[in-house]
């Protein structure tokens, strides 16, 4: 069995990364139905994902185990972070930080 | 709008296509949007084990979108799973390519340049494709539909690949 951080990082979503990050931050405050998921990411980002890439990212995530369908729920399903999501989703901002530091320390430095 | 939807395989509707709809119901449809869904639905065609790996859920569903067996790979590096028909295809589409390009090496050997056996040549080419294709594309057509279809494709191949070695 490979460690938890190999797990996180190894789950490769291809042109669907971003979008996929974008569902797991939306999803990593309430659970939400894809719908409320659009309006929440072009809140974040100004941007507004279209159906088929959210679609896309959110097969990706299910196959995945890291986002799951909250039992019950009718024509308009909402989605919830999985706990392995959860990780996930600490491993990616965990790096993103990193990026952003040094981006920024070398930004000042120039 | 919900006409792009059926672009989308059969289990990949099952499994999304009511919350894919619902949603749809509440956009705009914008020349974006609509690139947007066709380029979805291609993905969604060359992954159709996304959809078919996911459990259905919704009421009234025929359980068609599980995974065949439930049985299923995992490959680590990936996150990819592989189903047991997958593997079948596979092997059976490398197999007879193998076995009909042999034939067609030893025809060659055997007869020299006919142009019916650079005509098996090209089939044994494009042959298992064909029968891949007819098999994905033909949903939930009979046997026997199916095998007129790959026998009217296969006959077509055969005429333009001899027509091509006599040219």
């Amino acid at each position: 069995m490979r460690p938890r951080d190999q797990e996180d990082t190894a789950t490769d979503f291809g042109r669907f990364s971003e979008p996929a990050l974008l569902v797991l931050v939306s999803l990593a405050g309430e659970p939400k139905h894809g719908y409320a998921m659009i309006e929440d990411i072009a809140a974040m980002t100004g941007a507004r994902l279209g159906a088929g890439t959210l679609y896309g990212a959110i097969a990706r995530l299910e196959a995945g185990g890291l986002i799951e369908l909250l039992p019950g729920a009718e024509r308009r399903r909402p989605y919830r972070l999985t706990a392995a999501g959860a990780r996930h989703l600490k491993v990616r901002l965990a790096g993103l930080a990193k990026v952003t530091r040094i981006g920024q320390t070398r930004l000042a430095g120039a | 709008m919900s006409f792009l939807l059926r672009l989308y395989p059969k289990a990949w509707r099952e499994r999304y296509g009511e919350e894919l709809a619902d949603l749809l119901a509440r956009e705009r449809l914008t020349p974006r949007l609509a690139l947007d869904l066709l380029t979805g639905a291609l993905d969604a065609q060359l992954h159709p084990q996304l959809a078919a790996r996911t459990a259905p859920k919704a009421a009234g569903s025929s359980g068609g979108a599980t995974v065949i067996g439930g049985f299923s790979f995992r490959c680590a590096a990936t996150a990819r799973t592989t189903t047991r028909e997958d593997l079948r295809s596979a092997l059976a589409l490398a197999g007879s390519t193998l076995v009909l390009a042999i034939a067609y090496v030893w025809l060659k050997r055997a007869v020299g340049s006919a142009p019916w056996v650079e005509a098996l040549g090209q089939v044994a080419l494009f042959g298992p494709v064909l029968a891949y294709s007819v098999q994905l594309g033909a949903g939930n057509r009979t046997r026997a539909a199916r095998a007129f279809l790959f026998t009217v494709l296969l006959g077509l191949l055969l005429l333009i690949g001899y027509a091509a070695a006599k040219l």
